[in-house]
């Protein structure tokens, strides 16, 4: 997602903004520390014009 | 319309905003003793002139007693925040670059405020409990007068008081304001770090409520107001302590950034 935000050359602030959210939340999210609820991630895509496949996508565990 | 009229007409919110600010801050050092002095005469009053009538602490049997008390501060309270409100700068001063700092700052003062209101409820229960165990009779009256009246202030006023505090911080933490910031002070993440830290208060009380009854079967005398009063001290604590590590944690990572 920070790649998706500073290619639109948005800042944090700017992007919590826009998802109505703090910017905290969006760095948390950044740092894959929280993951968001769809509703979020569906605000987070349509900020940053883009779809939520191309922003969160699952990471398989080796086994 | 004089010249003083036309001028104000003229003015526009945010060179008003400024005007007022000046205002403020000149005389800052007389505003918040003053608003503290009547908070505290116009909350307190009342229960003082009905001390002074009855000449003991049986009034606050009444039913109307403790929502007089506890109504007279929420309302100055009240009425002290929409004056305060003057002060607020109007909409077209809230951009974005001053709402994200600002936000960045409230959540920052948030947590901490919640551990320290936490912390004195703490040292008020903690001061509490000896003179409940130790000095039962200036419950019963016997004392001046005027001994009841602080006893109540301080067993009743105080942690009603803090424990309104932790409530608003809690839940976002601005009764008033832009909504954007409402927002961002009470978004999505605070609503999980809520949620959890319900769940850790709730199951804290549980596991408090287990060993005060277990106590109780081997300590009979042990007081119930105590008891009732350390449990929902333990919940309350570990509830508001959860919230604030929580949010503390996801700020020190946005800090890392």
């Amino acid at each position: 997602m920070k790649q998706a935000r500073t290619q639109r050359g948005l800042t944090q602030a700017e992007l919590a903004t826009l998802a109505g959210v703090s910017r905290k939340t969006v760095n948390t999210i950044e740092n894959q520390v929280y993951v968001p609820s769809t509703a979020l991630a569906l605000a987070l895509a349509a900020a940053l014009e883009t779809t939520v496949e191309a922003l969160f996508f699952l990471i398989e565990e080796p086994h | 319309m004089n010249a003083a009229a036309l001028e104000g007409a003229a003015e526009t919110a945010v060179a008003r905003y400024d005007r007022r600010r000046a205002w403020y801050r000149r005389w800052l050092w007389i505003i918040i003793p003053l608003n503290l002095t009547i908070t505290i005469l116009l909350g307190c009053g009342p229960a003082l002139a009905l001390t002074l009538m009855y000449h003991g602490a049986g009034w606050i049997g009444q039913p109307w007693a403790m929502p007089l008390l506890l109504g007279n501060v929420i309302a100055v309270m009240a009425g002290s925040l929409v004056w305060s409100s003057r002060f607020y700068p109007p909409k077209q001063f809230y951009t974005d670059a001053v709402l994200a700092p600002r936000s960045d700052n409230l959540q920052r003062m948030r947590w901490r405020l919640i551990l320290f209101v936490t912390a004195m409820l703490g040292a008020e229960l903690a001061i509490m409990t000896p003179m409940w165990t130790l000095f039962p009779r200036l419950r019963a009256g016997s004392l001046p007068a005027w001994l009841p009246w602080l006893a109540l202030a301080a067993e009743v006023l105080i942690p009603a008081l803090l424990a309104l505090m932790l409530l608003v911080w809690l839940l976002g933490g601005l009764l008033s304001g832009p909504a954007a910031l409402q927002r961002a002070m009470d978004d999505e993440l605070t609503h999980v770090h809520r949620a959890r830290a319900m769940t850790a208060g709730f199951l804290v009380l549980l596991g408090a409520v287990i060993i005060l009854m277990a106590t109780m079967a081997f300590l009979p005398n042990i007081s119930i107001e105590i008891g009732l009063a350390a449990c929902a001290y333990l919940g309350l604590g570990a509830a508001s302590v959860r919230f604030a590590l929580l949010e503390r944690g996801a700020q020190m990572a946005a800090r890392d950034d």
